[in-house]
């Protein structure tokens, strides 16, 4: 079937906020699951992947570590990039106002593709950021000019097979020489694949022109998890609405 | 402008009338000026009005289908209620034509509303009942070739109320990012949905002459246009507007911060003196207000009061204008005066009377801010603001918040939850009613309170620290910081009341929403829900690319020619 953005952001706030998650969690991983679908990211068939840990996950978040000057490492304690994305991009960016840039290490955190839309929306705030993640024999990195509404989506062959569930942000006032920042600490070599933001413009395109298709299980999935936050009616609530 | 401390208290946002900016005012400008092309391609009743109508409607920028469905309901199972599933008529407005495949497809879903799908070639979803009072009076006459009594139409105002019109991506629709950007005749806020409404007012009385030509064919009459254009849409409004109003803060800063900018440069354009011809007009304004005021037919004994207490003071102010005209106009009396003596002497209806009737002067000042009424609802987290500088912000920006305690019982003695009855919002009683530990988040008041009281706590050991380190340490006040720095660069927006407290009014929140809108005749039918009129004195049709003074607010009883005076027959 296939719903609107709008609807899907209606449905996506309740039922994350079924599972537990606070307002601003909730609007945050809302906009994260329908930017990555929107923009070709597959963040449905990621949301549907992530619902399992999501059920159990205790709404945990990233935990300070350690913070030098303009360097910090949070512990996601296993949780979800929905819930610890914000946060990780968020203390990147006060560092690089504070320090003139910021590096900011998630160790143990999950659905780490979701970290797109915060990227941008951090852009439009006069920062230029960098993510880079290595998931099993590929690494992933997104980067975003300050400003720009649409990431670089880059994949590489990963030298070696991780299981490392850390993701590193790096973040600056332009992107070039957030870019050095990066190239300094990581070099992951050349990509083999690359989704220019072109490519992410049109899929936005059709999907608003079209709605977004989504899977009747994952729809009657939200539709269950949104059941959560309301109330049972009865003659007395009835009398709440004005009878 | 006025003060955000001023015009954002609930009962005075539960003031506000219609204005020049509300959106009805605003569509029917453009359709007139741009003349649009409205006709039926189909109009397949049966002899009971029964069937289905679909009308091409040629805007300036692109064609659309507003497509109805008239069905027969048993006035047993007639509910205004958003949990009712049947109704008399139901109707999608669609973006271009439509052909027999998707008629079909609309026939199959459009009359079952929420338990249908749309898709994204819909805008609007929406669905009407008769008014058992007006309908078959209005039908009966016209069959014996009679016009209606107009006084008998002023008790109700309409022969059909819509319960709901749904848009913005609701059901499968199109998204409004969609619309707005796609299609420029429908970019402004709720253009749609008004539109959607404006018509079920003219097939309303397409469908009187319909039904009454059916059953009598040589001897019935069409509605005299006048009594015509007497006739609006009903409305009934309850609580699922009011979220919305606290969902939208950027939203409603931009249509308030309009309306206070509108209201501003009538104030200035005065602020030299009047002259004798915007003081008859406002005369003449005041006379038609007192008038209409006087034509509203309610139950509710505190509108009633209401309604009684505005009617004397305008006819004081009236009396004044008449008796001191060229005084008034040799002292160089501003706008401001009258204004500040309002506020010092009269009701609080009446002060924003007199404000969306000195907006009303200056057409040629205030019609342009109707293309500012959109705005991206886009809250941002400043993460390296510090503590100490978030904590000022709370305290100048939300000290309204800051002043209630919330220690007190009755400050924390209602609750909003979502029922499982169609998600309809309801408002609790705090340990009465079941549902608290689902509540909505709405108390933004107490958000701001637990916030800063959270703020505080942390400072004494992190004095220096930042956003981005509390939010570490308590995560869960995330969105409450982010509101609050968006707010704070705003100047309207957040509603000052606890909107928690056992005596909240919800029916304020609808009042000011309702009052963008365009609506008038309030007639509240208890503290949670309100019927109006929609479109009641707008133009028809008919009008439409005829000359056209935009003079249709506070709409009063037509004065009947005597070709069309009921008696004449």
């Amino acid at each position: 079937m296939r719903v609107s953005r709008n609807e899907l952001t209606a449905s996506l706030k309740k039922a994350f906020e079924g599972l537990g998650f606070s307002v601003g969690d909730y609007q945050d991983a809302t906009a994260m699951v329908i930017w990555s679908e929107m923009h070709g990211l597959n963040g449905l068939q990621q949301l549907q992947d992530a619902l399992p840990s999501l059920y159990s996950c205790l709404c945990l978040h990233a935990k300070l570590i350690r913070n030098d000057d303009n360097y910090a490492l949070l512990n996601g304690q296993s949780s979800s990039i929905l819930l610890c994305g914000s946060q990780t991009v968020r203390l990147a960016c006060a560092l690089a106002r504070q320090q003139g840039s910021g590096q900011v290490q998630l160790d143990n955190c999950h659905n780490r593709r979701f970290i797109a839309q915060r990227l941008v929306s951090a852009a439009q705030s006069d920062s230029a950021l960098v993510a880079y993640w290595v998931e099993g024999d590929r690494a992933f990195k997104l980067s975003v000019e300050s400003g720009a509404k649409q990431p670089i989506y880059s994949e590489f062959a990963s030298t070696a097979i991780s299981a490392d569930q850390s993701l590193m942000i790096f973040v600056g006032n332009d992107l070039a020489a957030v870019e050095a920042k990066f190239s300094a600490a990581i070099n992951p070599g050349p990509p083999i694949e690359t989704t220019s933001p072109d490519t992410m413009i049109n899929s936005y395109n059709d999907m608003l022109e079209q709605g977004i298709e989504i899977d009747d299980n994952l729809w009657h999935e939200l539709d269950n998890l949104v059941a959560r936050v309301l109330v049972e009616s009865t003659e007395s609530s009835r009398a709440g609405a004005g009878d | 402008m006025r003060p955000a401390s001023q015009v954002m208290q609930l009962n005075r946002l539960g003031s506000f009338h219609q204005s020049r900016l509300s959106f009805m005012r605003t569509l029917v400008r453009r359709m007139v000026q741009e003349n649009w092309q409205i006709n039926s391609t189909v109009f397949d009743l049966d002899t009971e009005g029964y069937g289905t109508a679909v009308y091409e409607v040629k805007a300036k920028y692109g064609t659309y289908s507003y497509v109805l469905f008239s069905h027969y309901l048993d006035p047993e199972n007639r509910n205004d209620r958003v949990i009712a599933d049947q109704w008399d008529l139901t109707m999608a407005l669609c973006e271009g034509s439509v052909d027999a495949e998707q008629l079909e497809f609309l026939r199959n879903n459009v009359p079952k509303q929420e338990a249908g799908r749309v898709d994204s070639r819909v805008f609007v979803l929406s669905r009407g009942n008769r008014s058992g009072r007006t309908f078959d009076y209005v039908v009966d006459q016209l069959t014996q070739g009679r016009q209606p009594d107009v006084d008998v139409i002023a008790e109700v105002g309409y022969l059909y109320r819509t319960t709901a019109a749904y848009g913005s991506g609701k059901l499968g629709m199109a998204d409004w990012e969609k619309v707005r950007t796609k299609h420029r005749d429908f970019a402004r806020p709720f253009a749609a949905e008004m539109f959607t409404c404006f018509m079920l007012r003219h097939f309303s009385l397409q469908h009187a002459d319909y039904i009454a030509a059916q059953r009598a064919p040589k001897t019935a009459v069409k509605l005299d246009d006048d009594i015509k254009r007497y006739f609006g849409i009903g409305n009934s409004t309850g609580l699922g507007m009011a979220p919305f109003l606290i969902n939208h803060p950027l939203l409603i800063n931009q249509w308030i911060e309009q309306r206070e900018t509108a209201l501003a440069r009538a104030i200035m354009a005065g602020r030299e003196g009047l002259d004798t011809a915007i003081l008859d007009r406002f005369a003449s304004g005041t006379a038609r207000v007192i008038q209409h005021l006087g034509e509203i037919s309610t139950g509710d004994t505190q509108q009633n009061i209401s309604n009684g207490l505005v009617r004397e003071e305008l006819q004081e102010l009236e009396h004044w204008l008449r008796a001191e005209g060229k005084n008034i106009i040799d002292s160089h009396y501003s706008w401001a005066e009258l204004v500040q003596y309002a506020e010092c002497n009269w009701h609080i209806e009446t002060q924003e009377v007199i404000n969306s009737m000195l907006i009303e002067l200056y057409p040629e000042l205030v019609d342009e801010l109707e293309e500012m009424m959109a705005v991206e609802e886009d809250q941002h987290l400043v993460p390296q603001m510090s503590l100490d500088d978030l904590k000022d912000l709370i305290e100048d920006k939300y000290d309204w918040a800051l002043a209630i305690d919330f220690s007190r019982t009755e400050s924390q003695g209602s609750f909003w939850y979502r029922s499982e009855e169609k998600m309809e919002p309801r408002l609790g009683q705090t340990y009465v009613d079941m549902g608290m530990e689902k509540q909505m988040p709405l108390a933004i008041g107490r958000m701001v309170r637990e916030c800063y009281d959270e703020i505080c706590i942390y400072m004494t050991e992190f004095p220096q620290q930042d956003v981005a380190h509390f939010i570490l340490q308590q995560p869960n006040f995330s969105g409450a910081i982010c509101r609050i720095q968006t707010m704070a660069r705003s100047q309207y927006g957040d509603i000052r009341e606890n909107l928690v407290h056992s005596d909240v009014l919800p029916i304020h929140l609808l009042r000011c929403k309702l009052s963008f809108f365009g609506v008038s005749k309030f007639d509240p039918r208890s503290r949670l829900w309100v019927r109006n009129t929609m479109f009641q004195g707008a133009p028809l049709i008919s009008d439409f690319g005829k000359p056209f003074f935009d003079d249709w607010q506070f709409p009063i009883k037509p004065v009947l020619s005597s070709t069309s005076d009921p008696s004449v027959g």
